[in-house]
């Protein structure tokens, strides 16, 4: 069949492609263009460069397939970049790769692949798609410490239905593996670890500086729970919810930052016993496994990088969602996401509003 | 691969067989360094020569006027720099250009502006047509500007007033460069009655092999070298390009006499629009209400269905068409021309352009259609 691959000039949909030219499909290798940010004169940015596009059509040309590269820095802006920039400035920790992958891969790239007559978008993302009664069901990926999934929760059923993770049974050294034995010239190349807008050694502070120079927040004060104030803080978009790093207050205790409050221009810190929660209330909850109502156990997992915890989910039909943990987790965020597991099995999620 | 339809021919023209040939003998063994004294050198600089009479007499003005460079985007550069330098002082000029100008000579805009030079860009209308007004009161803060006007829009195929810029502009003391890489060939060169200073033309859209232009440099006009050298009259350095420059006189020679098949497309390509523009409910034909060239359509597609997919999705049903000016790095880009003419950037990534050449024929452009109607059901249906 006729399959478009979204490459991104890196080794995995590299090898994503090769391994459906090598199952005998029609490949037609699509690479967006999100954010040339170094035409933003934000310096180098890793994905998306000039360097990246010319890797994809160079992979492309070795697996004698299409290769398109198309311009989509506008619906970028406007469905990631900017809800990333609102939200940071809200107080809250976006997670614009699951924005990106709901509205842009998967959402315009998904209409794009019937456009052009292909029946299945495929990429390099680490998860897996089984099938049962017709409908898709997607799984963590077989290398756990890859797996993409958490990433992946906001896809709709119609769309996972027309879509392939060539990669999702294979683990990282395996994919270069065989990177290295097809010649890919992108084999050894480095792994992305940061998101793909954000320079590379550098942070995302730098992105909001470029993109929000004029709303950026001044100095204020950190406080602790009780509104004592401890410190000073030079501006709160360069906080974090469970950060630990660069608080700059002595304390005995290792202190997080419990909250961002950009209405007082102050930021919460504590040590590690105030920044558990055990509720979280969620919005915009995308059910994958059956009807989203009821009330089920299910492990939930509030970061990228976060073993999901055993926890009670009360779903709403409105498409709200409370869970309850059965131990408290550390500092969950608000604008991150919590996706609900059985097993490898992703039943849904939403974002995070609030914790307590 | 399913049969091939080409209707991409702004972006190139297919190589004659009579220029390929042409370039071909000119590798024979024989001929020389075209600068040398004897008889191979002579021989050489007598092909230049003959060809250099084509070009001249293709765009209707004298051979002394005729320098051979690398092809389009070197001459555009050659004629900004050696207008803007030609007192050794750049930096105390102005140039003035219009918002819809090729990337080629944006680029070198950008660059004698890092260098000093006052740039400012003159708006066009919806229609793609130049905005006088503008282009006037630019010329009342900026006397003896240089103006940099093409010759008609490689997107829309929206045909400049060069005699009526040329007027302005020598009215108030400055030069006139014209682009006419995209013209040249689809209307009457009539260089000479437009009044212009400098005009760029480029080998590979009028069916010589790439990697050939000329430029043209009105007899009394000062221009600083951009590569000096003494060839070309001390206008253009560097041995010269033999099987270029041989290749161009033919297909120029040729062009010359294929005028009217160009300007006979205007019905096959009324037809392809109004087809569209009915099976395609959203669609817009863009440059329409000015004069354009004849074999060129651009058309913004209805909304959800973006340029550079069409473009791909075409390539797929074996028809070559493309969404704004080639780029090198395969980008699908919106369209300049279209954002400039004040269509917004929804529309200018909606962007079609489609360009017909001689031989093209009813058949093709009605296939076009139905395969954009396809490509624009699936995309509705979201099934393939």
């Amino acid at each position: 069949m006729r399959v478009v691959v979204a490459m991104s000039g890196g080794v995995d949909s590299a090898v994503a492609a090769a391994l459906l030219v090598r199952a005998g499909h029609e490949v037609i290798g699509v690479t967006l263009q999100l954010a040339d940010l170094s035409r933003k004169g934000l310096g180098v940015s890793r994905c998306c460069s000039t360097t990246d596009v010319a890797m994809a059509g160079e992979v492309a040309a070795q697996l004698g397939i299409r290769h398109h590269v198309l311009d989509m820095e506008r619906v970028f802006e406007e469905t990631v970049l900017k809800p990333f920039v609102e939200s940071y400035l809200a107080g809250e920790t976006p997670l614009p790769c699951a924005h990106c992958n709901a509205s842009v891969k998967f959402g315009e790239l998904l209409t794009i692949t019937s456009q052009m007559g292909a029946e299945a978008l495929a990429t390099g993302h680490y998860a897996r798609l089984s099938r049962e009664g017709g409908q898709p069901v997607l799984l963590r990926g077989r290398d756990t410490s890859k797996d993409q999934s958490y990433f992946l929760f906001g896809l709709r059923r119609n769309q996972l239905s027309r879509v392939l993770f060539p990669l999702g049974d294979m683990h990282k050294h395996e994919v270069r593996a065989v990177a290295r034995w097809l010649g890919l010239p992108n084999a050894d190349r480095h792994d992305s670890q940061e998101v793909c807008f954000v320079p590379e050694g550098g942070s995302y502070v730098q992105v909001l500086e470029k993109l929000a120079p004029d709303r950026l927040p001044g100095e204020g004060e950190l406080v602790d729970p009780s509104g004592r104030v401890v410190g000073r803080h030079p501006g709160f978009h360069r906080f974090t919810i469970g950060q630990r790093r660069g608080i700059g207050v002595p304390d005995r205790r290792r202190l997080y930052v419990l909250e961002v409050r950009p209405s007082e221009n102050r930021v919460v810190v504590s040590g590690r016993e105030d920044a558990l929660r055990r509720r979280l209330q969620l919005r915009s909850v995308n059910w994958l496994d059956g009807p989203a109502e009821g009330v089920l156990e299910a492990k939930v997992q509030i970061r990228s990088r976060h073993t999901a915890q055993p926890a009670r989910v009360r779903l709403d039909i409105r498409g709200a969602a409370e869970v309850e943990f059965a131990e408290p987790v550390l500092a969950p965020a608000p604008g991150q996401a919590a996706v609900c597991y059985a097993g490898d099995r992703v039943l849904g999620g939403g974002w995070i509003v609030s914790a307590s | 691969m399913t049969e091939r339809c080409y209707l991409d021919w702004n972006a190139t023209s297919p190589v004659r067989p009579e220029a390929a040939a042409a370039a071909l003998d000119a590798l024979r063994p024989g001929l020389g360094n075209p600068a040398s004294g004897h008889t191979e050198g002579r021989r050489a600089r007598q092909l230049i020569e003959h060809a250099r009479s084509e070009v001249a007499a293709f765009l209707r003005v004298s051979q002394q006027e005729i320098v051979f460079t690398s092809g389009g985007t070197e001459s555009n550069a050659a004629a900004l720099w050696g207008l803007l330098a030609s007192d050794g002082r750049p930096e105390n000029r102005s140039l003035l250009l219009s918002a819809v100008e090729h990337p080629a000579v944006m680029a070198m805009a950008g660059e004698m502006e890092r260098l000093g030079v006052n740039v400012e860009r003159i708006p066009v209308k919806s229609s793609g047509s130049l905005d006088f007004v503008a282009l006037e009161e630019a010329l009342g803060r900026n006397p003896g500007a240089v103006v940099a006007i093409q010759l008609a829009n490689s997107e829309t195929g929206v045909l400049q007033d060069l005699a009526a810029v040329s007027k302005l502009a020598h009215r108030s003391g400055g030069g006139v460069h014209c682009d006419a890489v995209q013209g040249a060939g689809k209307v009457p060169m009539l260089v000479g009655a437009w009044g212009v200073d400098t005009l760029a033309v480029s080998g590979h859209k009028l069916g010589s092999p790439a990697g050939i232009g000329a430029l043209f440099v009105r007899s009394g006009a000062r221009l600083a070298p951009l590569i000096p050298g003494t060839q070309e009259r001390h206008r253009r350095g560097g041995t010269e390009n033999l099987p270029g420059i041989a290749g161009m006189g033919v297909a120029c020679r040729m062009a010359a006499l294929e005028v009217p098949r160009w300007q006979a497309l205007a019905a096959l390509r009324d037809t392809f629009e109004a087809t569209l523009v009915d099976r395609l409910p959203g669609t817009a034909v863009m440059g329409s209400d000015a004069p354009r060239l004849a074999n060129t359509s651009c058309v913004c597609l209805p909304p959800g269905l973006r340029g550079g997919v069409a473009v791909a999705a075409l390539d797929l049903e074996g028809f070559a068409v493309s969404s704004g000016p080639a780029c090198s790095s395969g980008v699908e880009r919106r369209s300049p021309t279209v954002e400039a003419m004040g269509f917004g950037a929804d529309a200018a990534e909606r962007t079609l352009r489609v360009s017909l050449g001689p031989g093209t024929g009813e058949g093709e452009v009605l296939g076009l259609v139905a395969a954009l109607e396809r490509v624009w059901c699936r995309g509705k249906e979201g099934v393939p």
